[in-house]
Order: structure tokens, then sequence, then C-alpha cells
């Protein structure tokens, strides 16, 4: 067995029974979180420490004049009041483009900006010390529509314009493409800000040295790129700054961004301007307002088709209002833009895609990074389609879904990994989709009942997003106990245990050795950013790449004391024996004793970077992503006609996962995901109101709670990829994705209306019933 | 009448404390006694994070001020289990993957072991509604709801 | 924000503070308005009252045909509560769909009816029976009717140094029906888009109804009231299909709640009307033995 990572894409090389991968262990996070212990953010901070209270705009757009911080610096309590004069660095906290300042000092752009940081002895002086900074604005004129701001010629945004971005797919030709459709349906739909609320707001705290380096423990997803972006707002060397990830309440991409940033970089400047540590804690308010958020898309959707259920064409514009700032907005734009059309064969394609600043708060990571949009678009298309070529929804996507061999939307012929059409079969059949779609068409009276499906497709990883690069350490210590390092975080997902399952499979131990560092920079190499459901697939890249150089080195030792071949010697948990001669073995223990006074380094660093990624800037075609998760969603709901009341049923669910490393932890993210979804497509909805947050609050915004959400059965696929780990693929974001087109389908089915704009809410589903009636009689008739 | 001296129970342990008058449960819980299991999500009573027992129901902590905890009874995550002695709940949670980013799962919990006291054989509709209080965003709640289905039918065939 | 507080033991001392005190109190018993109202709102407070633990305030019970519910008593109590035979399925149905168990634990009857909104949920079902509210001061003792009380929407019509005392209504008997229902974007802990409660007194064997009484959360502006147009409409006919629609059919000329953030205002009439609908058949279902 030689060094060279095997692991990728074959699902067992070693041909043994698997032990642990794939496998239902409990998380190795899961106690300390039942036990209540303190390892969250907010529970470590130090007794002294002092509090921060930042100071937003209070209008979406204006210039600032001036900041008055006198009345608050007066206050005995206050220790500094920070400002962007007192910026040692950069005053840059952006993502992608460095279009957005730390803290504002010349326009405010957002009432998500940050103008001022009260720091005090307490939280209550800091809180009633930020009320004391005036700001005196001159008003500019609000933007608060994409549209309005790509129209707009007088008010310009940023320097650069209005437009961030725009991004082009071209495949085939369109108009040739509805030349030969004999069907075709165009709409136009809008997605709404959705906000991923995590429970744990974000908060962080600083503490710096007298030497000037400074230590930072927060919630974030990507401990690196905080370290980056702390050195540049101070002014130092990386090698100053030690960043340490503390046990994370969820995220879903609010802390991978800017917010984590500003934090950090806030506390840090603070902590250094008063000698002491600095904590900041978002209210839930202000968690609301300044995170990013899901874009909202406006997106124009013209599919055609033959009469025999062929798909010949799809020329889509996508616009995304990205906020005032671009946060992550290109890359959002960028996966929309590929995945537009669902995963269907298309030999004709066009994607005009836009990302557009305006003023409201920003928008930028949020699980699904824009598919759940495209998908929402894709799929109720498909159904409209499918109903005006008067076939099954499931038969018209069964006629064009793609399958090994086919070409995406970008010319990609896909490999052998491609479980889609199983996935649609299983969901079928699981769900008794056809009985149950002429039993609800028959149901009479107030409570209608729909099915209805959407599939959906998930480019793995970065792909285009950036350079996909990640890095891990494994080592064995005294006593045979394994530890594993790795820039990669644990929010939530389980991704971390997953690794630790790998590792413990390949080195033939019982996963209750292995144990995880915590991501601290000062002793953990960059793994790059955890997002993109990465961990999985490219962390388990490197952790297998080190557990195998370090199980190279262990079988060799092992095979002199056993006096056997290299590749017969056999590792189960935690006991060594050849394969010749079963009953002479020693313990793991042993054999780490032996190697450790041999001298044999037990500690392996790995890294691993994709590669095959090229496509063509201007058209789009090549192979954007290595690998793709598919799935299929089954929704089915009960609509109250009289009330616009939707009751979501049942969720039948099936994704290719490549393979499931632990099906467990696999089954979580999809109820989460399905839970999300429902959220997005019923109920959830921020409200910006003139640039003005009107519902930054958990009463207001509507997330599912515990009487919301159906039965969910889900079923795992496996076609293992060639990327992953024993062949596995992502699967954080792709649950989140194609539930709203489900549901949205379903309702449709129930109820013979389709709601075009997100969320698909009582109201606009009653007064759309409405408007289909005749006159005033359907109100009187509902028994 | 800004400071005063209280008399209460947190996890059969007395405590007396000087408390300020605006000082919330949650935060006497969480800076004064050092049980950080109860959260601060939102600091309005809308997501339960902050859900812990007092007399025998469960309250959220943040709108609750410490003044008015006295004489009272509370329960929190630590009083429940430890680590040698986990609580069948505890156990549960962990078991059937019902603990994600776990921020929720202290609330969680509690709700469901004040449940089992009085209605030890729930069904689905009951669990749903009694944790209705605590929002969870990352587990869509069923693997939770069958973490307590299961914790019951241990709890039930125990008292045998 | 900081504040301070006072501790009564008993009524007497809160009536007595209260007393001297012109403004700046909150009287603080469940909290969960007040707790809202500073974080959300703002709002300033220099003394709190806490009165959670008055438990001569707290209790449910029936003398002389009349249910006497203390200002103290939680939301929740009227899950359990068995000293009403034949509870009002009505105060139920806003225990179950009060926003979540925990804040159910903790709200009060006194706290919500001061709240004196379209979203205090226990208002459209007082309405609905009929409530009185037993206001009491260190000087005397007064009683209003729950919609006189309601003054405008967050002002009841609380005297200097009253406090409610007590909320009380007629006990059910036979042939009484009463219900509650609210809708609102979720299924749990929402404030009411639309909630109805409607209360019915039949002539079981005659099927004429007695008295009704129909209350929304919001029925002009914003405010929780009554439908009288619609009551009328009912009284002294025949609980059946032809009257109950005729009744419903009022409804258009005096529902006015305004569109808000939650629903427009044609949404609100249209939902009204249908539960209004459902209620009503329940009855009478109900009283022909269905």
């Amino acid at each position: 067995m030689s060094t060279e990572d095997t692991l990728g894409g074959t699902a067992n090389p070693r041909q043994e029974e698997l032990l642990v991968v794939g496998k239902r262990f409990v998380r190795l996070d899961s106690l300390n979180k039942v036990l209540g212990e303190p390892i969250y953010t907010s529970d470590t901070v130090p007794k002294h420490a002092l509090h921060m209270k930042i100071v937003r705009a209070q209008i979406p757009h204006g210039v600032i004049k001036c900041i008055d911080t006198s009345r608050a610096l007066r206050r005995r309590e206050v220790r500094a009041v920070i400002t962007a004069r007192d910026i040692p660095g950069i005053n840059t906290s952006a993502c992608m483009i460095p279009d957005r300042p730390l803290i504002s000092h010349e326009k405010v752009r957002s009432t998500g900006d940050i103008v001022a940081a009260v720091v005090a002895d307490n939280a209550i002086a800091a809180e009633d010390a930020a009320k004391l900074v005036k700001v005196k604005y001159e008003s500019l004129p609000i933007i608060t529509s994409p549209l309005e701001s790509m129209s707009v010629q007088t008010v310009k945004l940023h320097e650069s314009g209005n437009v961030v971005r725009h991004m082009k797919l071209t495949k085939g030709n369109v108009d040739e493409g509805f030349k030969q459709a004999d069907v075709v349906v165009e709409n136009t739909y809008s997605t709404q800000f959705q906000d991923a609320t995590p429970i744990e707001p974000e908060a962080g705290y600083a503490i710096s040295e007298r030497d000037g380096s400074v230590t930072v423990v927060a919630c974030m997803q990507n401990p690196h790129y905080v370290r980056g972006a702390v050195a540049r707002i101070l002014g130092k060397p990386e090698e100053e700054v030690r960043v340490i990830q503390a046990a994370t309440g969820g995220t879903f991409g609010t802390k991978s961004d800017e917010v984590a940033m500003d934090i950090c970089g806030l506390t840090a400047v603070a902590s250094l301007n008063t000698g002491k540590p600095v904590f900041l804690a978002y209210s839930r308010e202000e968690s609301m307002i300044m995170h990013s958020k899901r874009h909202p898309f406006i997106i124009k959707h013209k599919t055609g088709a033959t009469k025999d259920g062929k798909l010949t064409v799809a020329a889509v514009e996508l616009i995304a209002d990205t906020g005032a700032y671009a946060s992550n907005g290109p890359l959002v734009l960028v996966r929309a833009m590929f995945h537009a059309t669902g995963p269907y064969v298309i030999p004709n394609v066009k994607v005009d895609a836009y990302c557009v600043y305006t003023n409201n708060t920003i928008a930028g990571s949020f699980r699904g990074f824009g598919n759940p949009q495209a998908h929402f678009a894709a799929e109720s298309q498909m159904d409209e389609l499918a109903e005006k070529l008067a076939m099954d929804p499931l038969d018209f996507r069964f006629k064009n879904l793609l399958r090994p061999g086919t070409s995406t939307a970008t010319g990609q012929v896909l490999d052998e990994s491609v479980g889609l059409e199983d996935c649609a079969t299983k969901v079928r059949e699981a769900s008794g989709w056809d009985r149950k779609r002429k039993e609800y068409a028959s149901i009479q009276g107030r409570f209608k009942k729909g099915i209805g499906v959407a599939l959906l497709y998930h480019g793995n990883s970065i792909g285009p997003e950036g350079l996909d690069h990640t890095t891990a350490r494994v080592m064995i210590k005294r006593r045979g106990r394994v530890s594993f390092s790795i820039g990669l975080t644990e929010y939530g997902t389980g991704a971390r245990s997953g690794l630790a399952q790998i590792i413990a499979e390949i080195l033939g131990v019982p996963l209750a050795w292995v144990k995880d560092e915590v991501a601290d920079t000062a002793t953990t190499q960059d793994s790059g950013g955890t997002f993109a459901s990465r961990t999985t697939v490219m962390g388990g890249r490197a952790v297998s790449k080190a557990s195998q150089a370090l199980r190279e080195k262990l079988d060799t030792v092992a095979s002199e004391l056993l006096g056997c071949e290299l590749a017969q010697v056999r590792i189960k948990n935690g006991r060594v024996s050849s394969k010749i001669v079963a009953d002479n073995g020693i313990t793991f223990r042993e054999l780490v004793a032996e190697c450790q006074k041999r001298g044999v380094e037990l500690s392996e660093f790995a890294e691993f970077t994709a590669s095959g990624v090229a496509f063509d800037e201007g058209t789009g075609q090549g192979v954007p992503y290595l690998q793709y998760t598919f799935g299929a969603v089954i929704a089915e709901v009960e609509v109250d006609v009289s009330l616009g009341l939707v009751k979501p049923l049942k969720f039948t669910t099936a994704y290719d996962v490549g393979k499931a490393v632990n099906p467990l932890s696999l089954e979580g993210q999809i109820d989460g995901g399905v839970a999300q979804g429902l959220g997005y497509a019923l109920m959830e909805e921020l409200v910006h109101k003139n640039g003005i947050v009107v519902n930054p609050n958990l009463a207001d915004y509507y997330i599912p709670t515990s009487t919301d959400v159906p039965e969910v059965q889900s079923f795992i696929v496996e076609f293992p990829g060639k990327l992953g780990p024993y062949g596995a693929k992502a699967m954080g974001e792709p649950p989140v994705v194609a539930t709203a087109p489900a549901l949205l389908n379903a309702i449709y089915d129930a109820t013979g209306v389709r709601c075009k704009d997100l969320p698909a809410t009582p109201e606009k589903i009653l007064l759309q019933l409405k408007a289909k009636q005749d006159g005033q009689s359907w109100l009187r008739r509902f028994w | 009448m800004s400071k005063h001296s209280i008399t209460f129970v947190v996890n059969r342990k007395k405590h007396t404390l000087r408390v300020e008058s605006h000082e919330t449960l949650l935060r006497v819980l969480r800076d004064r006694l050092d049980l950080k299991g109860a959260k601060d999500g939102c600091g309005t009573g809308d997501c339960g994070a902050c859900v812990v027992i007092v007399d025998g129901a469960i309250v959220n902590a943040c709108l609750m001020l410490a003044v008015q905890a006295r004489n009272r009874k509370i329960e929190t995550i630590e009083g429940i289990g430890s680590a040698k002695k986990l609580h069948p709940l505890q156990r549960a949670f962990m078991r059937e993957g019902a603990v994600q980013c776990g921020y929720c799962t202290p609330a969680m919990i509690l709700a469901a072991k004040n449940l089992l006291e009085s209605n030890p054989n729930p069904s689905q509709a009951e669990i749903r509604q009694a944790i209705s209080s605590v929002l969870c965003r990352c587990t869509g709640y069923t693997k939770i709801i069958r973490a307590i289905e299961s914790a019951a039918s241990e709890m039930r065939g125990s008292r045998k | 924000m900081r504040f301070d507080a006072y501790l009564p033991r008993n009524e007497r001392q809160l009536l007595l503070f209260i007393a001297k005190r012109k403004s700046g109190v909150m009287l603080f018993a469940g909290g969960t308005d007040v707790v809202r109202a500073m974080q959300r709102d703002g709002m300033k407070l220099q003394c709190v009252v806490d009165i959670s633990h008055l438990e001569k305030l707290r209790h449910i019970v029936v003398r002389d045909d009349i249910v006497r519910v203390g200002a103290l008593t939680r939301i929740s109590d009227f899950k359990n509560q068995n000293a009403v035979e034949n509870n009002y399925k009505a105060l139920r149905e806003v225990a179950d769909s009060f926003g979540g168990p925990s804040v159910a634990n903790m709200a009060t009857v006194g706290g919500n009816i001061c709240a004196a909104s379209s979203s205090a949920d226990l208002l459209p079902v007082l309405l609905a029976l009929d409530a009185s509210v037993i206001l009491r001061s260190l000087w005397r003792e007064r009683t209003a009717k729950i919609q006189d009380f309601l003054l405008k929407e967050g002002k009841p019509d609380l005297r200097a140094g009253e406090i409610v005392a007590e909320v009380q209504f007629e006990a059910p008997k036979t042939g009484m029906f009463s219900e509650f229902r609210k809708i609102g974007r979720r299924r749990s802990l929402f404030m009411a888009t639309v909630s109805v409660s409607a209360f019915i007194d039949l002539d079981l064997e005659t099927t004429k109804v007695k008295r009704a009484r129909v209350a929304f959360n919001a029925l002009r502006d914003r405010m929780p009231g009554r439908a009288e147009l619609v009551e009328s409409a009912l009284v002294e006919k025949k609980l059946e299909r032809k009257v109950i629609e005729k009744a419903i059919s009022k409804l258009s000329k005096e529902f006015s709640a305004p569109s808000d953030c939650n629903a427009s205002a044609e949404y609100k009439l249209e939902a009204a009307k249908v539960l209004l609908e459902e209620q009503l058949n329940h009855f009478m279902e109900q009283a022909r033995g269905g």
C-alpha cells in the first residue's frame, strides 16, 4: 500500500468489512452537549472582561457628517469608544470584494453598517452608553430593489457601479431550442431574504497580551480566514494573532461571512486599546440585521419541450439582491447559474446571472448557496411543463433526468456516480406516488390533499468558487490513543466525528480511541474554509491520506514483529494480527510502544487539493464541479382551501450520498434540511421596508416549530464518487435544496394554484384561490 | 430596593444571593451560579433556549426576574444527570442522534423531562406540543421526538 | 436597563405601595409582556413590583354560579382546571394554543387583560363570555365589563392605585357552548392573524338561540371587540344553516381589522368569516347530538 491516497472514489480498497465507517456511531461532541457543559463562546468569557456594544447606522444610505462620542466617553464605566480612526491596520471586513469597511467612516449603505463600538465595564453600561453616541447623516436616496438598482442612473451605491457581477452560461443555441419546442412555459419567480437564525447569536472575545499579540475566541466556521482578517485589521503579521473556534451553536453560513471577522476584529482592536479582555455578543436583533442572509432572487425562467416530453431549451435570467455589500454574492451567483436548469439533459441553455447591490442588509452564505433559489424555479417549471404535456410530473422527469454518460448544462459528461434515477424511483415507490395522485385528485371539500416532487443536484465542494485545498494531521500518542488536528470546524453537522470514523477505520482502532483537537490557529494548519459541505469529502481525503501513511508505518513494524508479509497485517478493534496465523497477535498499544522504541514518528501531516475544475469563463462550458450529490424529495400536504393554511403531512426523500460515513448524522442533516426548506417555502421572510429590517426577532420571523414539521422518511442511496473518501459525497447542503419546490408542487396538486413568490403564505394561497374562482360563491360551498 | 437578598434551591442545593432588581433568572444562573446550560438565544422569550424548570413547570428564564425565583425550586440541565450517571433522556438524545449543534439541547431535555413527569406515555402529538416552546434549527425535531419516545419507553420499563 | 423592585408579601402591601406612587411603576407577574417591551420597544422602567408570589390571587373557583378567576391565574392553569365541570372549551383552547407551554406557565390572566391588544389571546374569550373585571385599590373595589375596560390599544381603564384582582363570568350550563380558535403563519408560537371566540346559549328543545356573543381579536382597528350585528342576527333564531349564513354575511359591515405585516385586511375578513362559521356549525352539530 503506497502513501498515495487511494481511498478517493473506490468504495473499499482493502476489500475488508468496514467496522466503523458506515455505522451509526454517537458523535464525539454529544456528551458535553447533553450535560450542558460550558463549551460555547458566551460560556467561557473571562470573568473581568469588558463588554462591547456596537452602534449601527440608523439610516440605510447616507453620508456620515459627524460622529459625536463625547457624551458616551464621559460615562464613568466607559473605557473606550472605537471608531474608524482607531483601527490600526486596514479598515476592511469583507469576504471577497474589499467593498465593506469594518467601521463605516464616510458613508453608510445599510442599517447593518457599524459606525462605532462602545467598550464598558459591563453590558448594561455599554448598552446605555451606546445610545449616547450621536451620528449626523446627510441622507441619500434609498435603493430597495435590485431592479431599481440596475436601472437607476443617478444613484451609485459603490464606485464600481450597482451591478457586482454579470455571468453567463451558454450551451447550444436557444433560438433553435425554442423552434424545436412544441410547448413552452415562461414564468417569473421571486424568493425572499431567508435568515439562518442559528439558535446561538454571534459572539466572541479577544484577549491581548503585553507583547501586542492577541488571542480571539469566537463561534465561527473558518478560523484561518478570521485570523487573516483580524491580522489585516490590526496591521500585524498573522503569527501575532491566535484564533480559537469555540463550540458553535449552529451557523448555516452566517458565521462564515463578515460577522465573525467583525466581532473578532472589533474585540481585538478594543482589547489592544484597553489592555483588557473584551467581549461582544450580538443580541438576536443585531444578529438578524447584521449577519448575511440568503439572497433574494428574481428568476425569469423560460423552458421548452417537444410533445414527446423531451426538454429542448432553457433560458434563465437570475437577479440576486446582495444588499449593501457583495459578501459571498458572486459565488452564490456562480452556483445558482451552474444549477439553474435543474438536474436534466437540455441541449440548449442560456443563463444570464446578475448580482446587484441595494441598500438592504447583506446577503451571503446560507446553506444551499444559490441552489435552493435555482431549484425553486427550475422544479416549478418542470411541473408546469408536465401539465401542459398532460404527463405525470415524475414520468416527465424520468424522461429527462441526468444519467451516467449524459451531459449537464455545462457540457460536463457525467461518470457512473449518478444515482438520480435510483433516488427518484425509490421515493416514487415509498411514497405511493401513483396511488396517492389518483386518491388525492378525487378528494372533495374544504381539505384538499396534494403530492409533489422535486429532484436536485448539488455540485460538491468549492468547484468554481476558489482553490479547493485542505490539510490534516493525525497523531498516535502513548497507549495507542489517536488524535487529529484539522482546520475544518464542527458546528453541528457531525462531520468532524465522521473524520474520526475514517481515521479509526483506516488505523483499525475503536472509535472511542480517536479524539479531535480544538480548531486553534496556533496548533492547526489551514484546511480551507468549512463551507460548501466539504468537510467529509475534502477533509476526509486529507485525514485518510495521513492515516494511510501512519498505517503503512505501523504495518511495516508489525510485519516484522509478526513475521509476515506487509499485506498480511490485520489491525481490527485495536488488535494486531497476521492473516495467516490469527492467534499470535499483539495489542495496538504494544505495537505503538514498539514503534516509539524504534524512533518511528507516529505523526503524519497530509495535504489534498482537488483538481480538474476547468471551464470557459464566457460560456460556462466545462467542468465546474468534480462530482454531484443527487436527490429526490416528495412532499405531501393538506390544504385548507378556505383559509389557505398548508399542513405538510409527510416527506419522502432519497439522496445519492456516495457513501454514508455515519448514516445517523446524515439523516440528521436531511431532517434539518427539510425543516429549513419548509420554513423557506411557507413562513420565513425577513422583511425590509425602505432598507430597515421590520422583523429582526424570533416572534415576527417565523421558523418551523416542533408542531410544524411532519414525518420525514429518508433513503440513502450510494453511488460512490471519485472525490470523497470511500466514495462519499457532500451532504450538508443538498437537503435544503429541493424541499420548497416539492412543497409548492404539492400545493399546486392540491389546489390548482401556483405560488411563484416565496414564502407561500396562507394569504397568498387564499387570494390566489379566490382569483381562480368565479364570483363570490366559492366561500359558501366549502363543505 | 435595587438589591435584594433571595434564597432559592437550584438542583436540590440551597443558595442565598444578593441580586440586583434587573437581573433575570437566566443571568443569575449563568453568571452568579456558573450554570451555563441554560442559554441566551434571544432575550425575549421567543426561542426557548433558556427554558428551565421552576416549581415543576417549564419557564423561560430570560423573562423571569431573579427576585421572582425567591423560595422556588429550580432544576437545570446540570442537575438531572452527570457523566457517570446520565439521565435516560440524555442517553437517548445521544443515541438517537438528536444532538447537532447542541444549543437547544439542555432546554429540550428539560421540557421533555417535565412532560414525562406528568405524562409517562405521551403520544407523538403530545411530545410535539410539550417541546414547542423550544426552537431548534438543526434537527428538524424528528430525532428529538424519537429520543423522547425512546427514553419514555425505557423509563416506563424501569418503573415496573 | 437598571430599575428597582418592590416585593410585596400580600395584596394589602401591594395596594399600599401603588397607592403612593403616581407613575413609573410596572406590575410584573409573568413578565412575558414587560421584558419584551423593554428589549424590543426600549420601554423604560423605574420600578417593578413583583406580584408573582401572591398566591391568594391565583385561583379558579365557582361560587353562586359564577366562575371567579384570580388575576394571577396562569394561562396554563386552564388546562388542568377541575374546578369547573365541563370547563368552557374556549378556555382550554386558549391555553393549548397560547405561545408555547413555557410562556403559558408564566403569563397571567391579569397580564393578558391589561395588554389590551389584539395579541392578547384571552380577550376574545372573555368578551364572548361577557366577563367582568374586578378592580381593587386601597379605597374601593369596582366592577367593569371587559369591553368597557379596554379603552384603546395598550390602554386598559386601570385607574390610579388599582390592580386587576379577578375576572368573573357565569358558570357554564347545559346548552351553553363556547370555542376559541386562532390562526397564524405557523402552528405554534404565533400572534393571531385572526382569532375568534363564539359563545351560544341554546334552548336545546327548540334549538333557538337565547344568547349569542361573538368576539374577534381585532374587530375595529386593532382592538378586540364583539360583532353586535352578527350577534343580533342569531338571537331568537333557530340555529340552522340559513341563519348562520345570514349572520356571517353581516360581518363585512362591522369587521375592519386593518392590514399589517401578518396579513391584509381582505384576508383577515375572509378568515374571520370562515372561522366563525366553523364554530357556529360545531355548535349546531353538538346541539343535534352530533
